[in-house]
C-alpha cells in the first residue's frame, strides 16, 4: 500500500451561467460518466451555502473546504473536494461552491488502502482541488474552456496520512467517536457536530472500520448538513438545535458536545481508540486498511483482541505470552487473520527473545515446561519455540552447563517436524561442548551429576560423536563414565 | 383520507411520494418533502390541492411565491389564507425581509431539506367557495433542471409535479425580450416533462391548468400590455407546445420589485438591488388555477 495509480473519470459541479442553462449542475465532465452516475452526483453535491466555516478564527468563510465520498448506482466510487470560487454570479449574496469529482473503480479501491481521503490527497497533488474556471470574455461570467473533461491516471499515495493533532483529538472524546464508529459499523447513520477539523476527523473515523466496510460508508465531512445528500456520516458545524432535530426525526445518530453517552466496550473499538487517543492515524491506517475476508463482528472481535494482545505484550508476563501463543499458533486460520496472528507471533517472539537473553538461567527456569510443551506441538509452534528454546539453552550454557546439559535432555531426542536439524544439532553441540568444558574442578556432587548427565545422554544419543568424546574426557579425568 | 389509520400506525405516509415515514420524521426519507404536510391533511380531514411553481433558476420563483403568500394572508383581492404552520410563513417572511432591506433573498440551495414548503387553506371571503388547501414548494430551479434533464434525479419534483392539480410556470420575460433563447428552450422542455409526468390517455390533451407567468416584468414594461402576443412572438415554441399539448393554459406577467439600482461585488458581478417593493400581476396567476380549479370540482 504505498504509490498507486487509478484510473478515473472526473466532473465539476458548480454554478455558472452558460448558453445551456445557469445555476448548480455538471458543467463538466468526462465523456465515461454514466447518465445515472451524474444523476446521484448532482443529487449528493453541494450547493449555495453549503460549506461550514470554522467557529474559531482559524480561517475565513472563502477558505472553507469541504470533502465527500460515496458509492455510484454504478457500483463505482466519487470523491469530491468542495471549495468557494468567487462570488454567487447572480449577485444574491454568498460564495459560489465549486465541486471536483473524481469517479474510480471500487476494485481500485483496495490499492487506494481503501482510504477515500487518500484519493482526496492526490487530488490535491495533481492540482484538481483549485477551482478551474477561468474568464473567457471580460463581459462574460467565469466560465469553463471546454466541459469536456479528459479522462486521467490519479497518482495515489495510501501511506501520506497525517497524524491528529492533539488539539483536535480533544474535540471527540473517547465514549463520542467510539459510538460514532459502532454506528458507522453497524449500518447507521451518524451526524457529528465539530467546530473545525472535520476532514481530519472523517478520516480517522472512517479508518477506525475495516477497509472492506468502508465503500459503503459514504461521508460529508465541511458540509452542512442534509438528509438529501443521505451520507451515512456528515461531519459538519451547523446550527445545533435545526441540525440536531431534522437528524433525529430521520433516524441519524446526532453526536455533538452535549452528547453523553459510555463508550461501547469491544475489542475492536478498543485498539481503535488506542490509536486516536495517540493521534496515530497512520498506525490505525495500517491496521485496518487489510483486505479483510470477514468484516463481521464477531471476526472484528477476534482481530480486535488479536490486536489487543500485541499492543499488551510489552506488559504481559513471559508465562502467560506463551500460553496465547499456544492458543493463536493452534489455529491460524487462513488470509489477513492468518498474518495478524503471525504478526502477533512475531511481536510476542521479539519480546520473549529480548527478555531471555538478558535474564539469567534461574529466572528462566519455569518458562522451560510450557516452552517445551510448545516445542513438541509440531509446524509453526515448533518453528516459534525453536529460537527461544535455542535462547533459553545458551543462558542456561552461561550460568550453569550441566543444568543446559540436563535441560538440553529434554529436546535432544523425538525431535518433532519443523525443526531445523542442523542448527539444532550445533545447538546441543554448544551445550555438550560447554558441559566438557566444564569438567574440571568438579565438587563430589557435581562428579555424580555429571555422571547421571552423560549417563542420560549416552541413552538418548548413543551414537553422538559429541556425547563419547564427552565420555573420554571424563574417563580422563577418572570421573568413572565408561562408554555403554 | 384514513385519518384513524394514520394515528395509530408507527408509521405515516409521506403526502407527496407515498412511502411510509416514521411518526417523528420531519422530512420524508424518500423525497424529502415535510411531512408536517400529511399531519395537517389528517387533520384537516381533506385532500390537499397543490400548485406548483416550477421555472429556471433564478427566474424569481422564490420572490414571486413569496410575495404571492404574502400578498394572500394580506388579504389581497378578496382571499383569506391561513398557514398551516409556522414553517410555511418562513418563505414569505424571508422574501418580505429581504426585500424591504433592499436585497433580494438568496439563491435556494438544491439540497431538498433545505426547500421552503408552504401549506395554506385559501378561500374567497365574501363568496361562498370550497376552501382549498394548497402546497406550494419553493424548490430550486437548478434541481428542477437536473429533473427535466435527467428524470428520477429528485424524486420529490416529479412525485410533486404528478399530484399538482396546477402548475404556475415562470419563465424570464426581461431574458425573452432581450432575445435570448433560453426561457423559450427551457420552458419548451418544462412543459414537455409535464406532459410526459401528466400523460393522458390517448392523444387528448392535458387539462391540468397551466398558468405560464412572465417575470421580471418592471425590466421590459412591454409584457403586460399583452402577455399572450408577448409569448407568441418571443416564446414561440413554448406557445406551440401549449397549444397542441394543454387544453388549458394562460399567459400572465408579473412584477414585484418597483425599480432596480445596481452595484457590483468584489468578483465584479452586477449585483442588484430592489429599491421598493411595487407588485405587479402576481395574485391573476394564482386566481386564473383557483377558477380553472373550481370549474373543474364544479364538472366533477
Amino acid at each position: 500500500m504505498t504509490q498507486t495509480t487509478i484510473a478515473c473519470d472526473q466532473a465539476i459541479f458548480t454554478s455558472i451561467r452558460s448558453p445551456m442553462g445557469e445555476g448548480y449542475r455538471i458543467v463538466a465532465a468526462s465523456r465515461g460518466l454514466k447518465p445515472e452516475e451524474k444523476q446521484a452526483i448532482t443529487r449528493c453535491s453541494p450547493s449555495h451555502e453549503a460549506l461550514c466555516a470554522p467557529r474559531d478564527e482559524s480561517g475565513s468563510d472563502a477558505d472553507a473546504t469541504g470533502t465527500a465520498f460515496y458509492t455510484l448506482p454504478s457500483g463505482r466510487l466519487c470523491a469530491a473536494f468542495t471549495c468557494n470560487a468567487g462570488a454567487e454570479h447572480t449577485g444574491r449574496g454568498g460564495l459560489r461552491v465549486y465541486t471536483q469529482n473524481v469517479v474510480f473503480a471500487e476494485t481500485d479501491f483496495a490499492k487506494c488502502g481503501y482510504n477515500p481521503l487518500a484519493v482526496l490527497r492526490a487530488m490535491k497533488a495533481a492540482g484538481m482541488t483549485a477551482p478551474q474556471l477561468c474568464i473567457r470574455t471580460p463581459a462574460l461570467m467565469p466560465g469553463l474552456s471546454s466541459p469536456v473533461l479528459p479522462s486521467l491516471e490519479l497518482a495515489v499515495d495510501a501511506s501520506g496520512v497525517q497524524p491528529l493533532d492533539g488539539s483536535l483529538c480533544a474535540l471527540l472524546p473517547r465514549s463520542r467517536r467510539c459510538c460514532v464508529a459502532r454506528c458507522l459499523m453497524d449500518g447507521k447513520a451518524v451526524a457529528v457536530e465539530l467546530p473545525k477539523g472535520w476532514t481530519e476527523w472523517a478520516e480517522a473515523l472512517v479508518l477506525g472500520i475495516p477497509g472492506p466496510l468502508r465503500a459503503k460508508v459514504s461521508f460529508g465531512a465541511g458540509l452542512r448538513f442534509s438528509v438529501g445528500r443521505g451520507h451515512c456520516l456528515q461531519i459538519f458545524h451547523d446550527e445545533r438545535r435545526a441540525a440536531a432535530g431534522r437528524a433525529s426525526a430521520q433516524g441519524i445518530r446526532f453526536v455533538d458536545s452535549e452528547t453523553s453517552e459510555d463508550a461501547p466496550e469491544s475489542e475492536w473499538l478498543s485498539f481503535v481508540e488506542r490509536h486516536w487517543s495517540q493521534g496515530d492515524v497512520h498506525g490505525l491506517m495500517r491496521r485496518t486498511s487489510r483486505p479483510f475476508a470477514d468484516c463481521s463482528p464477531e471476526a472484528r472481535e477476534r482481530i480486535g483482541r488479536l490486536y489487543n494482545a500485541t499492543d499488551a505484550l510489552p506488559q504481559t508476563e513471559s508465562v502467560q505470552i506463551l500460553s496465547l501463543m499456544t492458543r493463536t499458533l493452534a489455529e491460524l486460520g487462513q488470509g489477513v487473520e492468518r498474518e495478524i496472528r503471525l504478526e502477533l507471533c512475531d511481536a510476542a517472539g521479539c519480546t520473549l527473545l529480548d527478555r531471555l537473553s538478558k535474564a539469567r538461567w534461574n529466572d528462566v527456569r519455569a518458562l522451560w515446561s510450557p516452552l517445551l510443551n510448545l516445542w513438541r506441538r509440531g509446524g509453526e509452534a515448533t518453528v516459534f519455540a525453536q529460537m527461544l528454546v535455542a535462547c533459553v539453552l545458551r543462558s542456561a550454557v552461561k550460568d550453569d552447563p550441566q543444568a543446559a546439559a540436563e535441560t538440553a535432555l529434554d529436546v535432544a531426542r523425538d525431535i518433532p517436524v519443523g525443526v531445523d536439524r542442523v542448527s539444532h544439532d550445533g545447538l546441543l553441540n554448544e551445550v555438550l561442548n560447554r558441559l566438557a568444558e566444564a569438567t574440571t574442578q568438579l565438587s563430589e556432587a557435581s562428579r555424580a551429576r555429571l555422571k547421571d548427565i552423560i549417563h542420560r545422554w549416552q541413552t538418548a544419543r548413543p551414537t553422538c560423536p559429541i556425547v563419547a568424546g564427552l565420555i573420554e574426557r571424563c574417563a580422563a579425568l577418572q570421573l568413572g563414565v565408561a562408554r555403554t | 383520507m384514513a385519518t384513524a389509520t394514520y394515528t395509530r400506525s408507527a408509521t405515516m405516509p409521506c403526502l407527496i411520494c407515498e412511502q411510509k415515514n416514521s411518526l417523528e420524521a420531519v422530512v420524508c426519507n424518500t423525497c424529502g418533502a415535510p411531512m408536517a404536510l400529511i399531519q395537517e391533511a389528517v387533520a384537516q380531514d381533506r385532500d390537499p390541492c397543490i400548485v406548483t411553481v416550477v421555472g429556471d433558476s433564478n427566474v424569481g420563483k422564490t420572490v414571486y411565491l413569496g410575495m404571492l403568500l404574502d400578498m394572500l394572508s394580506n388579504r389581497a383581492d378578496d382571499f383569506e389564507a391561513v398557514p398551516k404552520g409556522a414553517y410555511s410563513v418562513n418563505l414569505q417572511h424571508s422574501v418580505v425581509s429581504h426585500l424591504s432591506m433592499r436585497q433580494f433573498p438568496p439563491k435556494t440551495a438544491m439540497e431538498v431539506d433545505d426547500w421552503h414548503w408552504a401549506y395554506y387553506q385559501v378561500r374567497r371571503r365574501k363568496r361562498t367557495t370550497d376552501t382549498y388547501d394548497l402546497v406550494m414548494p419553493d424548490m430550486a430551479g437548478e434541481a428542477i433542471a437536473a429533473e427535466v434533464a435527467n428524470p428520477k434525479t429528485f424524486k420529490v419534483i416529479r412525485s410533486l409535479l404528478e399530484k399538482s392539480a396546477g402548475a404556475i410556470l415562470l419563465v424570464d420575460g426581461a431574458l425573452a425580450a432581450a432575445g435570448s433563447p433560453q426561457p423559450d428552450f427551457f420552458a419548451l422542455k418544462l412543459m414537455s416533462y409535464l406532459d410526459g409526468v401528466i400523460a393522458t390517455r390517448g392523444e387528448k390533451k392535458l387539462t391540468t391548468p397551466v398558468a405560464v407567468v412572465l417575470s421580471k416584468g418592471d425590466y421590459c414594461p412591454e409584457v403586460f400590455d399583452d402577455p399572450r402576443s408577448f409569448a407568441q412572438s418571443n416564446l414561440n415554441r413554448l406557445w406551440n407546445i401549449c397549444e397542441s399539448r394543454f387544453a388549458n393554459y394562460e399567459f400572465f406577467a408579473t412584477s414585484v420589485v418597483g425599480a432596480l439600482a445596481y452595484g457590483s461585488d468584489e468578483y465584479d458581478n452586477v449585483v442588484p438591488y430592489p429599491l421598493h417593493i411595487a407588485p405587479r400581476g402576481v395574485i391573476e396567476p394564482f386566481e386564473w388555477v383557483l377558477t380553472k380549479l373550481q370549474g373543474d370540482c364544479k364538472r366533477r
